[in-house]
């Protein structure tokens, strides 16, 4: 049996996680809860199905004698194991659930490394996906309750779907067929240069301007900032990667912030946003808007070096019990730097980072473009969301709620998380 | 496609964001944890104000002003959450005094949050370091004991006490400074509130929703009037030092007064006819100081005026982080201060704004020979041990005016109290100094003011008062003032 390596490091990140939720339990047990005090059975049982999943799929992947990457499986369950920790001290019961929408997560995953379909096929769906983005954007305009100002879910009844975490996938998938076929092609000839700037002819400026007016929609009518940024990043980072013209990097970032920042100018949730995020100090934006950027940086700061310890996390306010609003899905970074310090920040980071070199490592050693821009894709996704939400969380930009990816509960995000992991898996397949 | 020329770049561009994320931990963690501890919306901040035993409170001659006593009241219905093992170790404040010293000492509680001493030296009462919570198991099964640090007040409690009873319920504040130091010997104020009353929902809504008598404003540091004819003194002063008037200059008053393209209008309507700078002092007269402050000229009036610290936040709460709770003053500079506006500013009138704390600030610096010291409410902080941690002195002081001027307007303001003076009568024999001042504004009657400085030749105790909408500094202010005066002095 192959992926010795994989094997290794899967138990290495199993181990880490189960030393640090076993002392959660016992920190539960002993000081914050006494109803609690059956936490250390119940936070095993989460940790027997994590590791049964994990090893699941190991072996699944060893015994169709795959030869795909071997470290993307394990940071992933690494990340999903910070995940579920840092969740388990801030709401127990969400972190059951959260161990459900990882069986689901990894029935998917299986699904994909097992060729149910095959990925240079995909490409052949170019407007297919293209169409696909359009209507789950559209979706929870149409049909969405607004929650926290911003229109994102779609209440199932049995559960919240979130379309955007979907629609993320498809665009990546759309942008990779899009850009290597014969008409995605043309726009990297360059013969137009605007202020010493190579950038393609007007006429192949068309993609990046009804780019851009589908993120300022987005930005206006899912009155969410956050989605907007992700797609809208992702886009120019991937068109870049293809035409190697920095124009787009440049131009790109410069019409968003402008959009952006006419649309705060325009709308009160964006500007709610911003101005949360320049100073959420003083009184009357501390009580709203600026609540959720303030509880996380006072987290943030609690934490130090080291960390105040795991499940220690005042997330929970000790005199009300009370879970500062979305901790779970918006806010983990900021409770995973309380309880693991900036040390544990750092480890996350670089495992991420891991994750997206991985990534962009597999583009390179694809046989075709659709391939290789589809996992350039996945990873620039990867990183572009990991940025917006930790970059939001600490204030170098403003917070938006999208999800971290592996960590942040909910079903959607993790079910898409894993089956970008998925596409990976099956891209890096055949390298060597 | 050249993916692999991009692809590197984006990987480099992906690592500086990711690098910037952990730098803004860093910045969050290391250069701002501490502000961010110590922040009232931090339910952190709370966990250690509550479970640590919190200083004392106490005034300069030991009595306790503030205490932490266990709270053994039964969890209310928002505590119901609340961890048993926390639940045992929690404190609460309690204010021996009632509602004497409100504004002073201030408030601490969870959910209304700090004010006055508890919120500015709060990082002393309650140290970053003491453990609110246990960090680990094993420090969970043996908390390190501690408890923070005493803060011992200049003020005297028992001053307080009399300043409190002659202001009695008329809204108004007292402040009594000792004049070599800057010490703060008294600062009564009312309406007050009872800090004790601040942690039941009912009494605290009431307090803010009171928008008529503001019960929660500390008018004695934070109260902005107009000072009125207590100015005169600094623009006599000024005008001393400059040269440009002497005791003796002669002004003539016709009761109004066309001064450029202002008419000024004194208080006796009939005018005080040719009038010294002596006599404008003791009776008050609005024409002659108008003339004073426009001889002295814009400049070098506003030069004096600002030397006073007007415009800055006193550091009242040193070495506490209260700034914010201490407003500064207003004064009209530059293009702002023409001639209308000097002129009336002269006299007190004018866009002129002061707390009674800057007025009785402004006696200090005349009876200390010009030196002004900034007004100081901390003499010392003692830790858990009884060892010193901080102890309160003067700052090295700034001289606004020359000693003989200052000599020399406190022996005006002498006159005050002379027979044709405004304050006639009103020193019951003891040697003072002092002005008073009522000053317009448009919430009705004008506010009583006194400024009185003792003894006027050996000055000890500048004490500054204002009763709100009670008409002449004499009727309302000026009593308070020297019974204040008489029991500081008799100290
Ligand atoms: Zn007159």
């Amino acid at each position: 049996m192959g992926r010795a390596r994989e094997r290794g490091l899967l138990l290495t990140a199993l181990l880490v996680g189960l030393t640090g939720s076993a002392l959660v339990a016992v920190v539960h047990g002993g000081t914050f809860d006494p109803q609690q005090a059956d936490s250390l059975p119940r936070q095993a049982i989460v940790w027997a199905q994590l590791a049964v999943a994990a090893f699941g799929c190991h072996f699944v992947l060893a015994r169709r004698g795959s030869d795909a990457d071997e470290t993307l499986l394990p940071v992933s369950m690494a990340l999903t194991g910070v995940g579920l920790t840092v969740i388990y001290s801030l709401d127990p019961a969400q972190a059951q659930r959260q161990v459900t929408w990882l069986w689901l997560a990894l029935g998917v995953l299986l699904l994909t490394v097992i060729r149910l379909v095959d990925v240079a096929k995909l490409r052949e769906y170019v407007y297919v996906w293209g169409a696909g983005t359009a209507g789950l954007l559209l979706l929870p305009i149409l049909f969405a309750k607004e929650v926290n100002g911003a229109r994102l879910w779609i209440d199932l009844g049995v559960f919240k779907l979130q379309p955007s975490e979907l629609a993320k996938l498809t665009l990546v998938m759309f942008l990779a067929a899009y850009l290597s076929s014969a008409r995605g092609a043309a726009i990297a000839e360059a013969d137009w240069r605007p202020l010493g700037l190579r950038l393609p002819s007007p006429r192949y400026l068309v993609p990046l301007l009804v780019m851009w007016v589908a993120a300022m929609v987005l930005l206006v009518a899912l009155r969410d900032l956050g989605t907007a940024l992700l797609f809208f990043g992702t886009f120019i980072c991937v068109i870049y990667a293809a035409t190697a013209q920095p124009g787009y990097l440049v131009f790109g970032a410069i019409s968003f912030t402008c959009g952006a920042w006419a649309a705060a100018q325009m709308f009160g949730h964006v500007r709610n946003r911003i101005q949360a995020w320049l100073n959420p100090w003083p009184e009357e934006v501390l009580a709203k808007s600026g609540y959720q950027v303030a509880q996380g940086l006072f987290a943030i700061a609690a934490g130090g070096m080291g960390g105040v310890g795991l499940g220690m996390s005042q997330m929970v306010n000790p005199f009300t019990g009370r879970t500062v609003f979305a901790a779970t899905t918006d806010l983990p970074f900021a409770a995973l730097c309380e309880q693991m310090g900036l040390w544990g920040a750092a480890l996350v980071v670089a495992l991420y980072g891991f994750w997206v070199y991985r990534a962009l490592r597999v583009s390179l050693s694809q046989p075709d473009n659709f391939r290789a821009l589809l996992a350039l894709g996945l990873g620039v996704l990867m990183a572009v969301q990991v940025f917006v939400i930790m970059g939001g969380v600490t204030k170098l930009i403003p917070l938006t709620g999208i999800t971290l990816p592996f960590i942040s509960y909910g079903g959607s995000s993790l079910i898409s998380n894993f089956l970008m992991l998925g596409l990976l898996l099956r891209c890096s397949e055949g390298q060597r | 496609m050249n993916l692999h020329e991009t692809a590197p770049r984006l990987l480099r561009l992906f690592i500086a964001g990711f690098a910037l994320v952990l730098v803004q931990v860093g910045y969050w963690t290391l250069y701002r944890g501490a502000e961010m501890a110590n922040h009232q919306r931090n339910p952190r901040y709370w966990t250690r104000v509550r479970s640590v035993e919190r200083g004392r409170i106490l005034d300069s001659h030991g009595q306790t002003l503030a205490e932490s006593v266990l709270d053994t009241e039964p969890a209310k219905k928002a505590d119901d959450d609340l961890p048993s093992a926390l639940r045992r170790h929690l404190f609460r404040r309690r204010y021996p005094q009632g509602d004497l010293l409100s504004h002073v000492v201030g408030y601490s509680d969870w959910r209304q949050g700090q004010s006055g001493v508890e919120s500015a030296l709060s990082s002393y009462l309650t140290p970053p370091q003491a453990l609110a919570m246990p960090r680990s198991f094993w420090e969970l099964l043996s908390p390190p004991p501690r408890r923070g640090d005493d803060v011992v007040l200049t003020l005297d409690a028992s001053l307080q006490k009399t300043a409190a009873l002659a202001l009695g319920n008329r809204a108004g504040a007292v402040v009594a400074v000792d004049v070599q130091t800057g010490a703060v010997l008294c600062m009564a104020d009312y309406p007050r509130f009872d800090p004790s009353s601040v942690s039941d929902g009912k009494a605290w809504a009431k307090l803010i929703g009171n928008k008529e008598d503001y019960p929660l404003l500390p008018r004695a540091y934070a109260g902005l009037y107009p000072p009125g004819s207590t100015f005169k003194v600094l623009t006599a002063a000024a005008a001393l030092q400059a040269g440009t008037a002497t005791p003796q200059s002669t002004y003539q008053c016709d009761g109004t007064d066309k001064l450029g393209h202002s008419t000024v209008k004194c208080d006796k309507r009939s005018g005080h006819g040719q009038i010294t700078l002596e006599r404008g002092i003791a009776q008050s007269c609005n024409i002659a100081l108008a003339r004073v402050a426009l001889d002295l000229g814009a400049s070098a009036w506003e030069q004096t005026v600002l030397a006073t610290g007007i415009t800055q936040r006193p550091a009242l709460f040193r070495p506490g982080t209260g700034t914010a709770l201490v407003p500064p003053g207003k004064v009209p500079t530059g293009a702002a201060l023409d001639g209308p506006q000097l002129a009336a500013c002269g006299y007190g009138q004018g866009a002129l704004a002061v707390t009674p704390l800057y007025l009785a600030g402004m006696g200090q610096m005349l009876g200390n020979g010009g030196l002004r010291h900034e007004p100081y409410l901390v003499d010392r902080i003692t830790g858990s041990d009884g060892s010193v941690l901080y102890k309160g002195a003067p700052d090295a002081g700034n001289l606004v005016v020359s000693a003989s001027a200052a000599r020399a307007t406190l022996a005006m303001m002498a006159k005050v109290f002379e027979s044709g003076g405004t304050a006639a009568g009103l020193s019951r024999g003891m040697d003072l100094a002092g002005k008073t001042g009522s000053a317009q504004n448009p919430h009705g009657q004008a506010h009583s003011w006194f400024l009185a400085v003792g003894p006027a030749r050996n000055p000890r105790v500048a004490v500054a008062v204002v009763v709100e909408n009670a008409g002449w500094g004499r009727v309302a202010a000026g009593p308070v003032a020297v019974q204040v005066m008489r029991a500081a002095l008799g100290r």
